[in-house]
């Protein structure tokens, strides 16, 4: 006996809910809009809101790329990319440049996305207030009056304890000067892609219920002070497979003596970076 | 008594489609597009509307329009949608005007809260012509500098009613803007201005 499934596996009133919650996203950049996160058949935390996102949102045509970390080869970017092809039959691609639905997990892909593609963040805690305010209903208050001092002490308790702001990831921002927005655990190296982005992006909390997107060129601010702006990081070094100096580089324990090469995030621009370096 | 009309030929694909072209539209507010499909609609109900609204609405949507609640149009949208009826705009999930002749009174319909502004009335309208212009310069997210419309057969006080409403935000009005089988969105973040 063969299992089949609806096509991309949820059901199609599940993908009405989803889908108009969307558009309510991009009607109110960075705004979180509650949805009726259904049970997916992964556990929390391996992108179930993320997968229902996509799942909304996949046709036929699709060309799908999955990256987990910028990798397209780790466990969670194959589970989904199996999930879609059993349930849709979906196209899969690794090509940053012909996808034209990416779902992520916390990396932006370094080559530069174009209008019309879509990118879908995995988030695990879609509330940047969360750790200032547990409260759910308070929270809703501090957004709806745009009340975000208190991110801003937490920065200045950084700067006041570390001498600098020292959240690397996950880092905070303010969408179309309104509302304050985790843009999910992508390294702060990442943030400014978010910012007047050609393409759409949309966020899917699955444990949290929440949905929320940056529109195509919209302003995305990541916070700071006027004497500690916002800075990006830097590696003393160059990816050691294509001799990037312009991508993500993730730090790799190559011996049990602590040798330490870096090499980019992203495998997919590596490999293409590598393979046009070469004579 | 006239036999209904179908729906989708597809539930699954048909209404994708033409979400996809919605998620565009709304992405890009002022791209006009078609909807990726052919649909046969009851009289008064643009092809594109009649898309646009099977592929939105089901029993959580509470919806309104100007239409008799007995017409066959309505009785269309209520059979594929599922879709309760409601005498109330402001209740409404959606709400579709057919006729623009007599003032549109956006204050009827609910512009969310400031807690949540996401839970407020998704308004279509049918026009009777729509196309790029610089009648209606447009600006905002989702454009990358300034885009332009021109609309016909709507006042030009319902721009300043439309500023009004949305200019206190987050709470507003999101506008889908039909015309035969094609259509463009309007989001509360879009700002109008009239040259």
């Amino acid at each position: 006996m063969t299992v089949s499934y609806n096509f991309a596996y949820l059901d199609e009133q599940s993908k009405k809910m989803i889908r108009r919650a969307i558009l309510k996203a991009l009607a109110i950049p960075g705004f979180q809009v509650p949805f009726g996160g259904r049970e997916m058949p992964l556990p929390y935390g391996w992108g179930t809101g993320g997968i229902q996102l996509t799942a909304s949102v996949i046709g036929p045509d699709d060309q799908l790329k999955v990256i987990d970390q910028g990798s397209d080869d780790t466990v969670n970017a194959i589970s989904i990319k199996h999930f879609f092809q059993k349930t849709a039959g979906i196209a899969i691609t690794e090509d940053t440049e012909t996808a034209t639905l990416i779902q992520t997990r916390h990396r932006i892909p370094e080559t530069p996305l174009k209008k019309g593609q879509i990118l879908v963040f995995q988030v695990p805690i879609p509330e940047p207030l969360q750790f200032i305010e547990p409260k759910r209903p308070q929270t809703l208050k501090m957004h709806g009056y745009e009340e975000y001092g208190s991110m801003h002490v937490k920065l200045y308790e950084d700067i006041a304890r570390f001498g600098r702001i020292a959240t690397a990831f996950d880092y905070p921002v303010r969408v179309h000067h309104r509302y304050l927005m985790s843009p999910s655990p992508i390294p702060k190296y990442d943030n400014p892609k978010l910012h007047r982005s050609p393409a759409v992006l949309l966020f899917g909390a699955g444990r949290e219920k929440r949905i929320y997107a940056i529109p195509p060129y919209t302003d995305v601010v990541s916070l700071d002070f006027e004497d500690y702006p916002f800075e990006l990081e830097h590696w003393e070094g160059a990816c050691a497979v294509c001799g990037s100096t312009q991508s993500f580089l993730d730090e790799i324990i190559t011996d049990d003596n602590g040798t330490r090469v870096l090499i980019c995030s992203d495998t997919e621009f590596c490999r293409k970076n590598a393979g046009s370096s070469q004579p | 008594m006239t036999p209904l009309m179908k729906g989708f030929d597809s539930e699954v694909f048909d209404s994708q489609a033409v979400f996809r072209h919605l998620l565009d539209a709304m992405a890009y507010p002022g791209n006009i597009t078609g909807t990726g499909i052919t649909l046969a609609c009851p009289d008064r109900i643009h092809p594109g509307t009649g898309a646009l609204l099977l592929t939105l609405m089901d029993f959580e949507t509470p919806f309104w329009t100007d239409l008799a609640p007995d017409s066959s149009e309505v009785q269309w949208l209520k059979f594929h949608t599922g879709a309760p009826v409601t005498f109330d705009p402001f209740d409404a999930a959606f709400a579709l005007i057919t006729d623009t002749s007599p003032a549109i009174d956006l204050n009827r319909f609910n512009p969310g809260t400031v807690i949540s502004p996401d839970r407020s009335t998704t308004l279509v309208i049918q026009t009777h012509g729509m196309a790029e212009g610089n009648h209606l310069r447009l600006t905002g997210p989702g454009i990358p500098s300034q885009t332009g419309l021109t609309f016909t057969g709507i006042a030009p006080d319902f721009w300043e009613h439309r500023t009004r409403i949305n200019q206190a935000g987050p709470t507003g009005i999101d506008m889908l803007f039909v015309h035969k089988d094609r259509f463009c969105a309007l989001p509360r973040t879009t700002q109008t201005e009239i040259s």
